[in-house]
């Protein structure tokens, strides 16, 4: 037989068996994302609402109260927080897709928390998390974004683009997707901290930073109470923040248009937040003005509207709320949530 | 670049491609020349300045021999050549041991020397197209080979991608003929080559760099482990530095047989040696055979007097170990190796003993012999040698200290699954059962092997281990 031939053979038994076998993988543990997953999943009930994103989400709704402050105003809708550790901007839509592709009947609303598309050197991590959302989609907006994101030269452009078509072909053949397995199985790698704290049954999938013991959360929290000035500062900062008149950034509306085509047809509505962080996010304001693409944009992060959110007592560190924190929050956005759905039936 | 990596695969496929593209072996042989360059300028591209000095030096070397009227003359051409190539080897790789090692024995005997070290890097490969380079002139001088006519096909024998930096290395009588004849793709054994690359690839990344991961925690700290786990860690480093080392070689030989050029024979199942002599007959095949012929042999070998061979043989494993790195350690791994070939050479000539009766035996002990040469090879320095060494005798508990992790005995299953795989191949059961299928179903198997072990990769590229000497 003609080598030609033969090569085809081999690279389509290859794209079969690896297809085969990343759909027997599935999502990575990575963070207690395929545990919150599948809880998710499997609930026999349905949520009605999904909140998507990083620590920021894991560690500012509670499930339970957003429920019991809309029941207050008559609307009784079941809420889930599939927030985890690390979630990058294009992970993030990596989740969404699969949540709306799977997406149980009850659901209505995702909120999906909104981080800059932009190039960050964490994305090209080689890590078994990295590998598997880098679908040749992703890999694609990805590239589009750094095009046209300014103050990429030329030099890494390139060496962007090396990078993800490069973790884009690891995924094609589940580059470390049992090694890094087997290694924890023989004891010869830590396992994910996070993985192992989360408890995706409780409290709708809540964590509250402060009752964990999560080592590196802790120095975090030292850091923040050890130079309460810088933070200070930050949000003095953030005070200053002002939505920039004109058009959002070239790199950010291609990929906030992807993201909202992912919701046409599924009946899902999509409610972008800006949760409660310390770093301003002008650019990011852009594209829930007027002019910018997404439909709902809520913003948390302004001191002078919710100054409770940044007082020390609310905080666990510089980046996310404690409990307490937390439940202010919450109630928040259930009651604007509230009004949403107040304005909708209206109509 | 290293084999396992994407870019290497894009590069080969790029090379590959051009090189069976064009017509005349001439320019094949070109661009052959320059993808080398290219991919040895990937590392660092000022140290190609290096390769293309020993070459171009070797060349006329080479030259200046062979047309030399007088052996006076010869002998200077052949200097010429040692004095160039182990000066750079010996600047490169050897300037800091020597200095800190004088430092250290002036120090010893009560003198203060302010000798100062270098910050130098050392170039990849080195080892490797220096002695390359160096046969060919000697070959000459010896009167085995005449030289080439051409630089461009001299200048390809030294910088051959496949073969450059980790080797084999390759005799210039062995590789100059093949370049002198055009070489066609119908003679090419694609399906072997493949295979080969692939198997050289599963040893390398799939076992050998997962295998680092433990190997690598026990050696750093083996206080923190138990007798039992220090024995399975240096029985993993066997499994290792095999996979590692002749991986690249298969890869090495499999991608030069696909460029229509056959490389010389490494590695011949080193671990079913029955006795240290027959171990080093098998492993590195063309770096022991390098040292037999350039200077054993050529100190005299076991024709001048039971002395002299005994001494002979010492300095060449003293040598070999030394050419692995600027470490007294390496120097140690080749001394304690010399030492076990005297006492078998003893023994069969004086004692009527021969460790390859019974063969069991003879394996028993080779192995443990290597596993102890391992203890040097793998530790930083002697103390830590000899830290780990007791360790594996006494001084240490039977299972990890208290509060320490012990390693997960299925490890073992690697190493006799290893052990097994490599038994295998070693009766050739792999190679016959893959040779009675239509070429269609080991496309679709190896197919469906490159998915099953392509998860099994670490998600990290780990460089060879024979990429430091």
């Amino acid at each position: 037989m003609r080598t030609p031939v033969l090569l085809a053979l081999y690279v389509l038994s290859f794209l079969a068996s690896a297809a085969g076998l990343r759909a027997l993988l599935g999502f990575p543990e990575a963070s207690g994302l395929k545990r919150k997953l599948a809880h998710y999943e499997a609930d026999p009930e349905g949520f009605e609402v999904v909140f998507v994103g990083s620590s920021n989400v894991l560690c500012s709704v509670l499930p339970d109260v957003f429920r019991e402050e809309l029941k207050l105003r008559g609307h009784d809708v079941r809420a889930y927080n599939l927030g985890v550790p690390g979630m990058l901007s294009f992970e993030t839509d990596h989740l969404v897709r699969h949540v709306l592709e799977t997406r149980p009947e009850r659901l209505r609303w995702m909120f999906v928390e909104l981080t800059e598309w932009r190039p960050d050197p964490r994305m090209s991590d080689p890590t078994e998390r990295t590998v598997f959302w880098h679908t040749p989609e992703r890999t694609a907006a990805m590239l589009e974004t750094a095009r046209s994101y300014e103050g990429l030269g030329g030099r890494e452009l390139f060496d962007f683009a090396r990078d993800h078509l490069e973790l884009c072909l690891w995924r094609l053949g589940n580059v470390g997707r049992v090694q890094q397995r087997l290694m924890l199985l023989l004891g010869a790698r830590e396992p994910d901290r996070w993985t192992g704290l989360m408890t995706p049954a409780v409290e709708g999938g809540y964590l509250a930073l402060e009752e964990i013991g999560h080592e590196g959360a802790e120095k975090g929290r030292e850091r923040f109470l050890a130079d309460m000035g810088r933070y200070q500062n930050q949000v003095a900062e953030l005070r200053r923040q002002e939505v920039p008149a004109g058009p959002p950034a070239a790199h950010l509306v291609p990929p906030a248009e992807r993201q909202l085509a992912f919701f046409e047809g599924t009946g899902v509505e999509p409610i972008h937040v800006l949760f409660a962080t310390s770093h301003p996010t002008p650019t990011l304001l852009q594209l829930g003005a007027e002019e910018g693409p997404l439909p709902e944009l809520w913003a948390f992060n302004d001191p002078r509207a919710h100054p409770e959110l940044y007082k020390p007592r609310s905080r666990y560190d510089s980046r996310h709320l404690n409990r307490p924190g937390a439940e202010r929050l919450t109630r928040l956005l259930a009651q604007r949530f509230a009004d949403h759905l107040d304005r909708a039936q209206g109509q | 670049m290293l084999f396992t990596e994407l870019r290497f695969f894009a590069f080969f496929l790029v090379a590959l491609a051009v090189y069976w593209g064009m017509r005349r072996d001439g320019w094949r042989k070109t661009w052959l020349l320059a993808c080398s360059y290219v991919f040895y300028g990937a590392w660092d591209p000022r140290f190609l300045a290096l390769i293309v000095a020993s070459t171009v030096i070797d060349f006329f070397a080479g030259a200046w021999v062979a047309r030399a009227a007088t052996p006076g003359r010869r002998r200077l051409g052949v200097a010429v050549s040692l004095v160039a190539n182990l000066g750079l080897l010996g600047f490169f790789k050897y300037y800091n041991f020597f200095v800190e090692s004088a430092a250290g024995l002036l120090e010893a005997f009560g003198f203060e020397p302010s000798l100062s070290t270098l910050r130098i890097i050392l170039p990849v490969g080195i080892s490797f197209y220096t002695f390359q380079t160096l046969s060919y002139t000697l070959d000459i001088y010896f009167g085995s080979l005449k030289p080439t006519r051409s630089l461009r096909d001299f200048a390809l024998f030294v910088a051959f991608f496949p073969q450059l930096v980790a080797g084999p290395i390759v005799r210039a009588r062995d590789f100059l003929p093949q370049l002198d004849s055009a070489r066609r793709w119908a003679d090419v054994a694609v399906r072997s080559h493949l295979a080969l690359f692939v198997f050289g690839f599963v040893k390398k990344a799939c076992v050998s760099d997962n295998v680092a991961i433990l190997t690598d925690q026990v050696f750093a700290y083996p206080e923190a482990y138990g007798v039992l786990d220090k024995w399975m860690a240096v029985g993993l480093y066997a499994v290792q530095i095999y996979c590692d080392f002749s991986g690249y070689t298969d890869m090495a030989i499999a991608s030069a047989g696909l460029l229509g050029y056959s490389l010389t024979l490494n590695f011949n199942f080193p671990f079913f040696s029955v006795s240290i002599t027959d171990f080093w007959r098998r492993w590195h095949i063309s770096m022991m055979s390098w040292f037999r012929d350039y200077v054993y042999i050529a100190f005299g070998g076991n024709r001048a007097g039971t002395v002299r061979t005994y001494s002979n043989l010492l300095l060449t494993f003293f040598l070999a170990g030394l050419w692995h790195g600027a470490n007294w350690n390496f120097v140690l791994f080749g001394l304690f190796n010399g030492v076990f070939l005297m006492v078998e050479r003893w023994g069969i000539r004086n004692r009527g003993f021969d460790p390859f009766r019974p063969r069991l035996w003879g394996r028993v002990y080779m192995l443990w012999v290597i596993a102890m040469s391992y203890v040097l090879f793998r530790n930083p320095d002697f103390p830590a040698a000899w830290t780990y060494f007791k360790g594996l005798y006494w001084s240490q508990p039977l299972v990890a200290a208290e509060g320490a992790a012990p390693v997960d005995p299925r490890w073992w299953l690697v190493v006799f699954g290893f052990g097994f795989v490599h038994w295998l191949m070693w009766r050739r059961f792999l190679h016959r059962f893959f040779a009675g299928l239509p070429d269609w179903v080991v496309a679709v198997v190896l197919g469906v092997l490159t998915a099953l072990l392509l998860p099994l990769l670490p998600t990290e590229y780990q460089p060879f281990i024979y990429f430091q000497f």
